[in-house]
């Protein structure tokens, strides 16, 4: 009998690396970005207008001022927004009103140099956060001994309809707020038909970890959930993808959907997002 | 299910042609009195092993014949005297002279160039086999030449051999699968043993399912593709496995840092049965676990493979073959984890009607599956599995006819059943699962060809195949609306269907040609054409294909795939004893209905993928430069491939042409081994290829706290990574020569990417970590160092 053996001794480095790099690319046009995310939370609403920048610029973000910008809902009400001179227009209350009632669309309408542009959507009801635990150990997984927590959120999806949510959470009332941190959820799962009417998900109630930023004792943890449309929905998820679109399996670049659309006027074309939710909130201390 | 194979009319008018194709062959072969046949088997004196690919060359005629791939050849020649020269590269040349006066068997072993004995008289004198052969755009790689080529982490492997050939190109490292003459990877036929592999990779794309101990040859065709294969646009790979050893039991083990090995070979029927088991287990995860933060302590990363095949030889008219692979990748943490594997089986009967009419019959089953886990326990998680599934069979004859005419035909079989998936999502207890319906077709094939000898200096080998493809019930059809190229195609209504119910059929003729001119004896110019079609695509929108890639069937909404390929190429060996093989090739592909994806596809659990999808045109053509050493002390192979690959499909890039993703320029590869003495021999690998195409944003917006990139002109592809290159050394030491020796042992180091350097796998676009109001662009790497190994052979 011959017999062959093979021994083999290799030293491994499985090395990924990555390295910013400067390149020279052509300037795209400048466009109106609207950046509408109101809620149906008491107290002044704000709505963001900007012009769009190159990619390598990276002078900081100029408003675009001047604009009138007012919201009209399916019930008729109007809310105008006043301008700030930097960008930034608000909408400040009259004694209790609130935006974004429940079953109510809102249509925005902004006019910017002589253009005026629009965008509708609507309010759908939200579960709320019904418990955040903690379990010692690392930030996502079962507990380790370690001086880490990690935190898990528990609500429970309504039955019946698709029901879109968008999930914001903080460290000591910091937001989380890197395009990795996104958290959008359809029936309280990731992606897919399937789920419904159940307690939000494993992978999605861990979903408020960070790895590198990780909960310790006596941190507070702010979880918010937000009622959106399917389409603020694919807004985010095809957002994230693009502003994480790395590695082995990146994705040709695409541009992501826009709900802003020009309605008259010879300006400059319109981007951005406008959206509505209810909201409701939960804060635990890590003990 | 009752489906009858070609139920349309119009098979019928086909077939009517087929018949008398058929006629009109056999009035070209006469059935002279005064003919006799030599036939047998071409094998390899140490395990018997039968040899494929070996050239037969009757020195008298200058007929040139080739072993099948079972190892049999057959010629038809008058009654006279004969020398017949046998010659494969990686063996001795054996000289056998024939007094034919009657049918002879000639079973011959050829001699490992290593293990020459004195007996055997050897000619010195090259027989120019590639100039020869019809074959072009064909490529045969031996183990051993892919076992001499300095490997990453010191394991030879198959697939990254093959991207350093002529006309074949990836899109980085790590990448799964490989790119031919312009075809995206899921255009490359895949064999093993006969059965499809619809997933050619471990760990993503770093290492091949092939367990080079287990493969006997690998043969890559690019172009002039006979008409016995189908299914597929670009190439076939064809890989055989071993046999096993029918003369004596043999181990061949191995450990490495990224795997171990272990096969086992030997008779079961001493020269009449015998059998190989192969078997691999990486470990990096194993190895890795003390360099792991504690939140990836329990991260698997690991795959493992088996090869096993045994044959049987009932008797001298009758052999049979099973074999069978299985293999998986298993990646995860306990919370998150996805795996998945290919397994084929193939069970194979070679019948010999007579010494002129050989017959091989293969069934085979194959499945690929992948399945996503999140989640600790059964309890709270998601899971979700997808499978493609496929049964054939397919019998095919090869009758020799006489010295000037082998005419082949056949029929191929094969039913899918494409499940896109079951998602099971739970939590607290409560479950639910949604489930994609099951996909059914069926894909029939029936080819003839002859191989025809005009005169002394040309050889036409001309063939039919005609395909068909019933995409069937049980399941259901989706109606889809028109819309504007480039948003999803808005579902109109489901149609569904019975057990065996038809609802969509394509038929192909797919004519092959290819010619060859001998211009002298030591150069030739061959010329072909292939038309195929291709009922089966694998849905991929990442710039590497992901293992959760789903596979598709063609289906009343997606079409199936067409290409016309042209090739002409000019062979020429060069040296004293035409030691040096050149060959300069130009094709021309056309493809039609290849498909692309609108923004932002959804391609993953969706129901209504379909209307995610855009179909196109392609186009690629190129030069392609080889030449060859396989003898002396400096062996080896230089590659240089000038091509264009572009694709047009409306919506994207504003409905002009763009350049594929594998869309490369210049591509050289070189590839070196010298024998500075006995003992001493280095190999060197040389890679540069332009850089592969990407697109960039040109301006940016800001919602919330995140910066979108976003581009105003819809571009594809419009500015190209920097070029990538590469190079690899090895050293090997091997001990002095002693007579009997029972020990043999020797060490070979390795360095992967001598000088560090750094290629653009992508360029992708990011917020700065440390102030997210800027943004900048990232060159992502995947091998960015030098990586040494080391490694001790040994056998006794």
């Amino acid at each position: 009998m011959k017999s062959l053996l093979y021994l083999s001794a290799a030293l491994l480095f499985f090395t990924a690396c990555e390295k910013v790099i400067t390149m020279d690319v052509a300037e795209g046009k400048q466009q109106l970005v609207v950046d509408g995310f109101l809620t149906n939370e008491a107290g002044a609403q704000k709505i963001k207008l900007s012009v769009s920048q190159p990619y390598f610029d990276n002078s900081s973000i100029t408003g675009a001022t001047g604009a009138t910008v007012k919201v009209i809902s399916s019930a008729n009400d109007t809310f105008l927004f006043s301008d700030n001179n930097n960008g930034e227009y608000t909408w400040t209350p009259v004694g209790n009103d609130t935006l974004c009632k429940i079953g109510l669309t809102y249509t925005l309408h902004v006019s910017y140099k002589g253009s005026s542009y629009e965008s509708s959507t609507d309010v759908h009801p939200v579960p709320a956060v019904d418990s955040i635990t903690f379990s010692k150990g690392g930030s996502f997984g079962p507990p380790s001994a370690n001086s880490t927590y990690s935190a898990q959120f528990f609500a429970k999806d309504s039955a019946g309809q698709d029901d879109y949510c968008w999930i914001k959470y903080y460290r000591n009332d910091t937001l989380f707020s890197t395009a990795s941190d996104i958290l959008v959820v359809v029936n309280g799962a990731l992606n897919a038909p399937g789920a419904d009417g159940f307690e939000f998900i494993v992978p999605v109630r861990y979903g408020i970890n960070n790895f590198s930023k990780p909960y310790h004792l006596g941190d507070s943890v702010k979880v918010e959930i937000l009622s959106i449309t399917e389409e603020t929905w694919q807004f985010f998820n095809e957002a994230q993808t693009q502003m994480t679109n790395g590695g082995l399996f990146a994705t040709p670049p695409a541009n992501v959907r826009t709900n802003i659309k020009k309605t008259s006027g010879d300006g400059i074309s319109a981007i951005g997002w406008f959206s509505t939710s209810a909201l409701l909130r939960r804060t635990e201390t890590v003990k | 299910m009752h489906i009858s194979l070609f139920p349309h009319h119009s098979m019928k008018i086909q077939m009517r042609k087929i018949a008398l194709l058929l006629l009109l062959l056999s009035s070209t072969i006469g059935f002279a009195q005064d003919k006799f046949t030599i036939s047998g088997y071409v094998r390899s004196p140490e395990g018997g092993e039968e040899i494929i690919g070996a050239t037969i060359q009757i020195e008298e005629t200058g007929t040139v014949l080739t072993s099948n791939d079972y190892g049999f050849f057959s010629v038809t020649l008058p009654k006279g005297s004969y020398t017949l020269i046998f010659s494969m590269n990686g063996f001795d040349k054996v000289e056998q002279k024939i007094e034919l006066s009657e049918n002879t068997k000639l079973n011959i072993e050829l001699l490992k160039t290593v293990t020459r004995t004195e007996e055997i008289k050897i000619t010195v004198k090259r027989k120019n086999d590639n100039i020869k052969k019809v074959d072009m755009s064909t490529i045969q790689l031996d183990i051993k030449s892919i076992q001499k080529m300095p490997a990453l982490l010191g394991e030879p492997d198959v697939i990254r051999s093959i991207q350093t050939l002529p006309g074949v190109s990836t899109v980085g490292e790590g990448a799964t699968g490989f790119n031919v003459r312009g075809g995206n990877i899921d255009q490359n036929l895949i064999l093993l043993d006969e059965a499809p592999v619809f997933n050619s990779s471990h760990l993503f794309g770093f290492f091949s399912v092939f367990n080079p101990d287990a493969v006997k040859s690998v043969k890559l065709i690019k172009g002039g593709i006979s008409s016995q294969y189908g299914g597929r646009l670009s190439s076939v790979l064809d890989v055989r496995m071993k046999d096993g050893n029918k003369k004596k039991f043999q181990v061949n083990g191995g450990l490495g840092l990224i795997f171990s090995r272990l096969s086992i070979e030997g008779p079961i029927i001493k020269n009449k049965a015998s059998f190989i088991i192969a078997a691999r287990r990486s470990y990096i995860d194993i190895l890795a676990k003390p360099f792991l933060t504690s939140t990836l302590k329990d991260a698997k990363f690991y795959f493992y493979d088996l090869t096993a095949k045994t044959n049987w030889e009932i008797d001298n008219r009758n052999k049979i073959y099973l074999s069978g692979y299985m293999g998986r990748d298993v990646f995860g943490t306990s919370a998150f984890g996805f795996n998945w594997g290919n397994s084929t089986a193939t069970l194979r009967w070679n019948h010999l009607f007579n010494e002129k009419m050989f017959m091989n019959v293969t069934t085979y089953y194959s499945n690929y599956d992948y399945s996503l886990d999140a989640g600790a326990s059964d309890d709270d998680g998601f899971h979700w599995k997808s499978n493609v599934i496929n049964y054939a069979i397919k019998p095919e004859v090869t009758y020799y006819a006489n010295s000037n005419n082998t005419l082949k035909f056949g029929l191929q079989s094969t039913l899918y059943n494409v499940k896109p998936g079951t998602a099971t999502f739970s939590s607290a207890g409560q479950s639910n699962s949604f489930t994609l319906a099951d996909k059914y077709a069926i894909e029939s094939g029936v080819y003839i060809e002859n191989e025809q000898k005009i005169g002394s200096r040309i050889i036409v080998v001309y063939g039919l195949r005609y395909s068909g493809y019933q995409f069937t019930g049980p399941g259901k059809s989706y109606n889809y609306g028109d819309t504007t190229a480039g948003i999803a195609k808005p579902l109109l209504g489901t149609t569904d269907h019975k057990n065996g119910e038809i609802i969509t059929s394509y038929y192909n003729p797919e004519p092959r040609l290819s010619v060859k001119f001998d211009v002298d004896d030591k150069s030739s110019i061959k010329a072909s054409y292939n038309r195929m079609a291709q009922y089966i695509h694998l849905l991929s929108n990442t710039a590497a294909s992901t293992p959760l890639d789903m596979w598709s069937l063609s289906t009343n909404n997606i079409k199936p795939q067409l290409a016309d390929q042209f090739a002409v190429g000019y062979f020429r060996n060069f040296g004293t004893k035409h030691i040096i093989e050149t060959s300069a090739e130009v094709y021309y592909k056309w493809m039609q209905n290849q498909l692309d994806y609108i923004k932002n596809a959804a391609l993953l659990l969706n129901e209504k993928y379909e209307g995610d999808l855009l179909a196109g045109n392609g186009r690629s053509y190129g030069l392609e430069l080889y030449a060859k050493k396989s003898e002396g002390r400096l062996t080896g192979w230089a590659s240089y491939t000038f091509s264009r690959s572009e694709r047009k499909v409306a919506s994207i890039n504003q409905d002009n042409w763009y350049p594929t993703r594998f869309d490369k320029t210049h591509n050289l590869s070189l590839i070196l081994s010298y024998s500075i003495s006995k003992r001493v021999e280095v190999s060197a690998n040389f890679v540069y290829s332009t850089g592969v195409p990407s697109t960039f944003p040109n301006s940016k917006f800001a919602v919330q706290t995140y910066i979108i990139p976003y581009t105003d002109n819809d571009a594809r592809n419009n500015f190209r990574v920097s070029p990538y290159h590469r190079l690899d050394l090895s050293i090997t030491l091997k001990p002095k020569h002693k007579e009997n020796r029972k020990f043999y042992g020797e060490w070979v180091a390795s360095v992967y990417n001598v000088y560090a350097r750094q290629n653009a796998f992508t360029i992708y676009f990011q917020t700065d970590p440390k102030d997210p109001s800027k943004t900048q662009a990232v060159r992502y790497t995947i091998i960015g160092v030098a990586i040494p190994s080391i490694s001790y052979n040994f056998n006794f």
